[in-house]
């Protein structure tokens, strides 16, 4: 019978022990109920004999976690209040980096799902002091003299992506789809998971579609290999349908059309593709481009083109970059980031807050945990036992972590902007869960070892006092948890202000038109009578009357691009006195019929725009915008001048455009951008054939523009049954739209800077009212020698601000080296802004004090003799 | 009023012990058993709380001076029940003894008359 008794024995023997008492009581005549209660409280605290036998257990040398769990739950389960608010701290803390994580890490860090993804590049190139934007893509003849002499790559190809027509025999959509050459598969080292890659000899009369494609519009039939659909221009033979992990050039891409580069039709100078290749094994970023510029120097010689192209060549570089840097655009890359490294903050604080409070709570165990020593508990198992409270009370957090942030995960995902690769797939793998886990340890290890220590160690003399100091102790380690914290949550302050503010400036942008009440959309006839500019105009303007006659409908008009929501291309042009020599200046240019400038609100700012009979007859006038005219007729006036084309082998262009008209610019893309130089022509060309506008945008100007989708619908199924509709938005939606990048990583960053700034003014409210509750005695004492009320609130009010006023200078100098790193989302505000410093570090401040003032209060209230007496 | 607690260390460490190995000496006792027996012999002058009881007859268990097991009391309770072992007799003899020297000797100086 020697030796040691398990725990279980020992809570017997209470309950054993108690079960006597109460029958004892019972039989001097007490009720059971009343019994079982007194003996109860005779007891006195059954938890803490139970964890006094625990830890005077002197042979207990198994290092049993388990049980040291065990009994830390029962010492958490006594105080339950405490329990919560660390759970709940935690729980939220660790749920939003977990979360983060599992983004940034399906978005960012792991490899896209090719064998040997890691040498998977994109090639582009660059020409500075050339007046190509900063990045170019690498255009047809760069990549036919890659492929065929570059040493150091396992194949290349280019590939270009947009929305087409897809039509079965009872459904028509416009879907996404890519036009990669053919050499994408064996680079990428995928194959369909059914049917067979595309053949030289296919051409371009082949298509391979997506799983996803398979299974809406198919119902998953392997019969549709090999039959016929109409795609994009012509019907096109089904050779195979890929696996359903594949996903490229974006996320959404249904279907691919292997479009070879025929060396026969290569234009030099078109720098239009991005072209994406494999390097061979062991072959460096640097060296590829290193090769691939020396092959790009070679190109003139064997392509011919102007003398503006060959000397764009002469300052050509390649540019090789990781793929997944292509995929995933810098916006998006920095808002991944920067809100990973915000909830990670938001984690630190939360720790600092439950550190806190199991600092406090050690303090309040002094005593308890002076007898344990007292009876023989080592420190050893002290510090393990406070240990393990930390560890279970993360745990707990931890799977409610992961509850929480399976709950919130998906609609954080679908509140995000579209087009980060890969989001969708987010979620809570084995990835996030480990990542989950070692938050868990992380966190204990943070919010248990100080205090574990601390409380390990106490004077024995502290017992005598009662456990009860009545001096002030220095408290610089919760002081310094609460800089610390007051620092962090002003940096996240500081970095939402800057948001908000870019997004205020953004917001108020003058794009050049208005976005308040049109509605847009398109369709895409395939009718055998549009096959020319003029019927397709005439066609355009006929509908353009249908949609006039719709009730609230004030004016109509197409665009081939519509701003916000499709770029325009770029052709080169030189004025009646300019030589073609020179290469010619890139103007945008797109095309317009109808009242587009007047239901867009862009100005005219000179002669007329074009006529209903120009968008149905050949002609060759030309409406351009402020800024092509300030380039090509600085200070003159550019009404019935002349532009020309250089650069197209087609003979049409040979002959002069005649500017009638100015707009006013407008911001095609972006509104972080300056307008756009654009040329407008309308439906009709110089000739009939030179181009038809199949499918503009339309634009309806109508206080309706909101509802009138149903409408549109039935008018355009009357007119052509064959066509989708697709494209429907309001000018609204598509500036939301362009700013939910901006907009998405301001709320959340700003929630979760909110979340900081509470977690920090709870923390120094803790620590001020515990401070106040140890000085309760020293206050008594202060306030019976003569101190008021006020003087006391004086008192505890600077020791707090005292602490903020650090945090708050260690914050801004922690926001000044950080804050560059929001850089790709700020607009209109420098990274560093003395206003924005300003605010939010005197708001950090206000919100400290009246952390502070509230225990403060309470300490003025002390009654100096009750303060006096309760020793 | 309030009554003294006496689970502070003095108390917890050395009288404690002796109160427990004594009402031992009569006979197997359960855990409120010996509570009983100690403030009925203090005429409920002393309280013992079970929180310090419970771990003292552990210790004192470990030590190897008690011995204990499960039992049934007269009213068909399981309660568990502690016995002194030689060992623990022997302690209870020299602590005894110890006491009754050191009360004496307290006695004697607390009587003293001043010196002549």
């Amino acid at each position: 019978m020697f030796g040691r008794r398990s725990q279980r024995d020992f809570e017997d023997e209470i309950k054993a022990h108690l079960d006597l008492e109460t029958e004892r009581l019972r039989a001097q005549g007490m009720s059971a109920a009343d019994a079982e209660r007194a003996a109860r409280r005779n007891f006195g605290n059954v938890g803490v004999a139970e964890d006094r036998f625990y830890h005077g257990q002197r042979f207990s040398s198994v290092q049993d976690l388990g049980r040291d769990l065990r009994h830390a739950w029962r010492a958490l389960r006594r105080t339950p209040g405490f329990l919560v608010t660390c759970v709940a701290t935690l729980a939220l803390a660790i749920g939003a980096v977990a979360g983060m994580f599992s983004v940034v890490n399906t978005v960012i860090l792991q490899p896209l799902p090719f064998p040997d993804a890691d040498r998977l590049v994109v090639v582009n190139g660059t020409a500075p002091g050339s007046d190509l934007p900063e990045i170019v893509g690498v255009g047809a003849e760069g990549y036919l003299h890659y492929k065929e002499n570059s040493k150091l790559l396992d194949g290349i190809f280019v590939f270009g992506g947009g929305t087409s027509t897809f039509r079965t025999d009872d459904r028509v959509e416009r879907i996404p789809m890519a036009w990669p050459s053919s050499d994408m598969w064996a680079t990428l080292g995928v194959r369909p998971a059914l049917g067979r890659l595309p053949r030289p000899e296919d051409g371009d009369d082949v298509v391979v579609i997506s799983d996803q494609l398979w299974a809406n519009w198919f119902g998953r039939d392997a019969s549709v290999l090999g039959k016929y659909y109409f795609v994009s221009d012509s019907m096109k033979q089904v050779i195979g349908i890929m696996p359903p992990d594949f996903a490229f050039p974006s996320e959404d891409t249904q279907l691919w059309v292997p479009t070879d580069i025929q060396l026969q039709n290569v234009t030099p100078g078109n720098f239009g593709f991005p072209a994406v290749a494999r390097l061979k094994e062991g072959v460096t970023r640097e060296q590829a481009a290193e090769e691939l510029t020396r092959l790009s120097k070679q190109l003139p010689e064997r392509f011919g083109g102007s003398p503006g192209y060959a000397r764009i060549i002469g300052q050509h570089s390649a540019v090789v970059v990781p793929v997944l840097d292509r995929l995933v655009g810098p916006t998006a890359r920095t808002s991944l980031w920067v809100l990973l490294a915000a909830v990670a903050v938001v984690l630190l604080i939360a720790c600092a807050n439950v550190a806190n409070l199991f600092l406090v709570r050690a303090e309040g165990r002094h005593r308890d945990i002076a007898v344990r020593r007292a009876i023989g508990a080592s420190r050893t198992q002290l510090v393990r036992f406070q240990m393990a409270e930390a560890l279970l009370v993360a745990l707990v957090a931890g799977v409610l972590a992961v509850i929480l942030s399976s709950v919130t995960l998906p609609l954080f995902i679908d509140a995000a902007p579209d087009g980060i690769p890969r989001l969708s797939r987010a979620g809570l793998d084995a990835w996030t869960l480990a990542a989950a886990f070692g938050l868990v340890i992380l966190t204990a290890l943070a919010c248990g070892t100080v205090p574990a220590f601390r409380a390990s160690s106490p004077d024995l003399m502290r017992l005598r006092e009662g456990g009860r100091g009545s001096t002030g102790r220095r408290h610089w380690g919760r002081d310094a948890l609460v800089v610390g914290q007051t620092a962090l949550a002003l940096v996240l302050l500081i970095g939402s202000a800057l948001l908000v503010q870019s997004f205020n400036r953004l917001r108020n942008v003058d794009p050049g038109y208005e976005t308040k009440d049109i509605y847009t959309f398109q369709f895409a006839p395939e009718q055998p009578q549009l096959n020319d500019g003029p019927s397709l105009g005439r066609m355009h303007l006929a509908f353009m009357d249908q949609l006039r006659a719709l009730p609230g409908v004030t004016a109509v008009g197409v665009v081939n691009n519509i701003p916000l929501d499709e770029g325009t291309g770029t052709w080169r042009w030189v004025s009646e006195g300019m030589s073609a020599e020179g290469g010619g200046v890139p103007l945008d240019f797109n095309f317009t019929a109808g009242d587009y400038f007047k239901v867009m609100g862009i100005d005219l700012l000179q002669g007329r725009t074009h006529t209903n009979d120009e968008a149905v007859t050949p002609n060759r006038s030309i409406v351009i915008s402020r800024s092509a005219a300030e380039k090509m007729w600085p200070n003159e006036n550019p009404l019935g001048r002349q532009l020309r084309r250089v650069g197209s082998p087609n003979p049409v262009f040979a002959d002069p455009f005649t500017v009638v008209g100015v707009v006013d610019d407008v911001k095609q893309d972006d509104w972080r951008e300056a307008g756009e130089a654009v040329v407008y022509f309308t439906l009709t060309g110089p000739t009939t054939n030179i181009w038809g506008m199949g499918s503009p945008a339309y634009v309806v100007k109508s206080p309706r523009a909101a509802g009138l989708q149903r409408e549109v619908r039935e008018m355009v199924r009357r007119i052509a049954p064959e066509a989708p509709v697709y494209r429907e938005y309001t000018m609204e939606f598509l500036a939301q739209r362009s700013m939910v990048q901006l907009s998405f990583t301001m709320l959340t960053l700003g929630v979760v800077s909110v979340l900081a700034l509470i977690l920090g003014a709870i923390g120094l409210y803790g620590v001020l009212s515990y401070v106040v509750a140890e000085r309760t005695r020293e206050i008594g004492v202060r306030m019976a020698l003569g101190a008021t009320a006020a003087n006391v609130r004086r008192m505890v009010v600077s020791q707090g601000s005292r602490v903020v006023m650090i945090g708050v200078l260690v914050g801004v100098g922690a926001a000044f080296a950080t804050t560059r790193l929001l850089g790709a989302l700020l607009f209109g505000v420098e990274p560093v802004n003395a206003v924005v410093f300003g605010a939010m570090s005197l708001m950090m401040i206000a919100i400290g004090l009246l952390a502070s003032y509230m225990p403060a209060r309470r300490a003025s209230a002390v009654n100096p003799i009750e303060s006096l007496r309760s020793d | 009023m309030t009554r003294p607690r006496t689970d502070d260390l003095d108390l917890v460490r050395g009288t404690l012990d002796l109160f427990v190995l004594k009402a031992l000496s009569w006979g197997p006792m359960h855990g409120l058993a010996v509570l009983r027996w100690i403030e009925t012999g203090s005429a409920n002058a002393l309280q013992i709380e079970e929180g310090a009881l419970y771990p003292a007859l552990h210790r004192l268990e470990q030590k190897g001076w008690l011995d204990s097991e499960w039992g049934y009391t007269e009213q068909a309770r399981r309660a568990r029940f502690y016995r002194l072992t030689l060992s623990g007799r022997r302690q209870l003899a020299s602590q005894l003894a110890r006491w009754t020297r050191y009360t004496d000797v307290a006695t004697a100086i607390l009587q003293a008359e001043p010196a002549k």
